[in-house]
């Protein structure tokens, strides 16, 4: 097996899909806990596609799949048409570099500021860039996920607000110019404004840098704002994949049930 | 019976299985240890947070340590007229065994516990998961810097302590209980030999591995919230102590046959 895992011109333009997991399965405790019974998902590039599902279904659990933090029992996981070299460390994180993760609360690191948060992928990847070259780099970031880099690139993230470590945390996940960009649960916690903000941001840095997205949530105001598609986990299966209008539409009871949850989510706060 | 024989059971297979993950957590610090990237920074701020932050606490202790012992060996030896031994006495209890013992003892409680509260602070905010996600091996960046500047760290430490304690025992022996000070330390070369510094250094060296090995492992895999770190903090710090002590005896047979020849 080839030391490194390149997505060659070729690769990227015969795949259609970004990201294939073609029926996964994969149980927990020795068996007893199965959380995919056969998942099949296919995630087109360019496009944002949500993966909605209730708490504890596993949609974390796909998140680790498609980085290669875990091993299907069965099935695929194919990135641009290839599949993840679980056996061969340096491959597997040659993979990784092509993907970039918010974290749920942006797991910035305590210890470092705003510059060294973002231009740490810089420094362990691009060892040749010189420090200018990387403040130059972490600044244009800053800059496209909406924040003023002579204002934050000093500061600590327990300086920072819930919406700015998210900033800083997306400014992070884009720096090294991935193809793919995971978020997990990105609005969870958030203030509604802080949630439309993110929300816009989610939609604009897939526009502005041509990437795919997939993010977890369980947030459905969210996903219909900005998904192009939406798949529903439930059961250890995706039982619904389609566009927003077909999600609203769909007649699975999991999914009339999360949706009419947020109606009724939404009158009340509405009386 | 039977619950508390399953009880007993279970507790000795969680022992074994613990046991195990530790082993094999400390084999992949050691393979990511002997390759590239190196990351000499990284290391050098553990070692100074190990052995420059913890070298005060050392002499406090080392000189309290050494300043009670020669006290309580005067008031033994005197009764058999071996008020010249007192020096010696202390010197080789600290060379052998003292000095490793409680240096591990002291930075443990400092520097092991602050290992498992940094690493389990940082698995509960998903920090480590984003390095991995980073494409950076979290245990080479996070662990083998910790392990690798403990193992280097405690000897040096264990080092400070003897010669504090020594120090200790020597200004309580000739100023306070009225010994010789030519005598005090006038049979040292014919008692304490190089290698017993040799057993004192190599057991360090081993506690260092211990704590450190333990702090990460436990702070490395925290599982849950605030309250888990607190728990991983503990447990690494207990765990530990009693590691040492017991291994401490284990270690003197195995030493004593290596280098002594004899038990």
């Amino acid at each position: 097996m080839s030391n490194e895992f390149s997505l060659d011109a070729t690769t990227e333009s015969t795949a259609e899909h970004a990201i294939v997991l073609r029926d996964v399965h994969k149980s927990f405790g020795h068996g007893r806990y199965q959380v995919f019974k056969g998942v099949n998902l296919d995630v087109k590039r360019g496009e944002i596609t949500f993966v909605l599902g209730p708490s504890g279904v596993g949609k974390s659990v796909m998140l680790k799949h498609i980085l290669g933090l875990l091993k299907p029992d069965a099935g695929d996981v194919l990135i641009f048409g290839k599949p993840i070299p679980y056996d061969n460390a340096s491959a597997l994180n040659e993979m990784r570099k092509h993907f970039g993760m918010l974290f749920q609360y942006a797991a910035l690191f305590d210890d470092m500021t705003v510059f060294q948060n973002v231009a740490f992928p810089l420094v362990e990847h691009r060892r040749s860039m010189t420090h200018a070259e990387m403040r130059l780099k972490v600044s244009e970031k800053l800059l496209a996920v909406g924040l003023d880099p002579e204002q934050s690139l000093d500061k600590f993230p327990s300086e920072l607000s819930g919406g700015m470590k998210k900033r800083v945390g997306l400014a992070r996940a884009i720096v090294l110019e991935p193809q793919i960009l995971l978020y997990d649960e990105p609005t969870t916690g958030l203030d509604p404004v802080t949630r439309a903000m993110v929300d816009d941001l989610i939609v604009d840095t897939n526009k502005n840098f041509g990437l795919t997205s997939v993010v977890i949530s369980h947030d459905i105001p969210s996903a219909l704002y900005s998904a192009d598609h939406i798949a529903f986990l439930f059961g250890g299966q995706i039982v619904f994949y389609g566009t927003t209008a077909g999600f609203r539409e769909c007649q699975h009871p999991m999914v009339q049930n999360f949706l009419q949850s947020e109606e009724r989510h939404r009158k009340e706060m509405h009386v | 019976m039977t619950s508390w024989i399953s009880s007993v059971g279970a507790g000795f297979l969680g022992f074994v299985e613990q046991t195990g993950q530790i082993s094999r957590f400390f084999g992949q610090a050691l393979y990511w240890m002997f390759r590239p990237p190196f990351r000499f920074r990284l290391f050098l701020e553990q070692f100074i947070f190990v052995a420059n932050k913890s070298a005060f606490i050392v002499c406090l202790t080392g000189v309290f340590s050494g300043m009670v012992f020669a006290i309580q060996i005067y008031f033994g030896f005197r009764i058999i007229n071996a008020d010249a031994l007192v020096g010696p006495a202390v010197a080789i209890g600290f060379v052998r065994e003292l000095g490793p013992v409680f240096t591990g003892i002291v930075v443990t409680g400092r520097a092991g516990a602050a290992m498992a509260a940094q690493l389990g602070s940082m698995r509960v905010t998903e920090q480590i998961d984003a390095m991995d996600v980073m494409a950076v091996n979290s245990i080479q960046y996070l662990v083998v810097p910790r392990i690798a500047a403990s193992f280097i760290a405690l000897p040096l430490l264990s080092c400070l302590f003897i010669f504090v304690g020594n120090v200790g025992s020597y200004f309580t022996g000739v100023y306070l209980l009225g010994i010789d000070p030519v005598l005090f330390f006038a049979h040292l070369q014919e008692i304490v030999q190089v290698r017993d510094v040799t057993q004192g250094l190599i057991k360090a060296s081993i506690f260092g591995i211990i704590f450190s090995t333990i702090g990460t492992y436990k702070g490395y895999f925290t599982k849950g919230g605030a309250e888990a770190v607190g728990r991983s903090t503990n447990e690494a710090v207990v765990e530990t102590l009693v590691l040492i002590l017991v291994g401490d005896y284990f270690l003197t047979l195995v030493i004593r046959a290596f280098l002594y020849r004899t038990l």
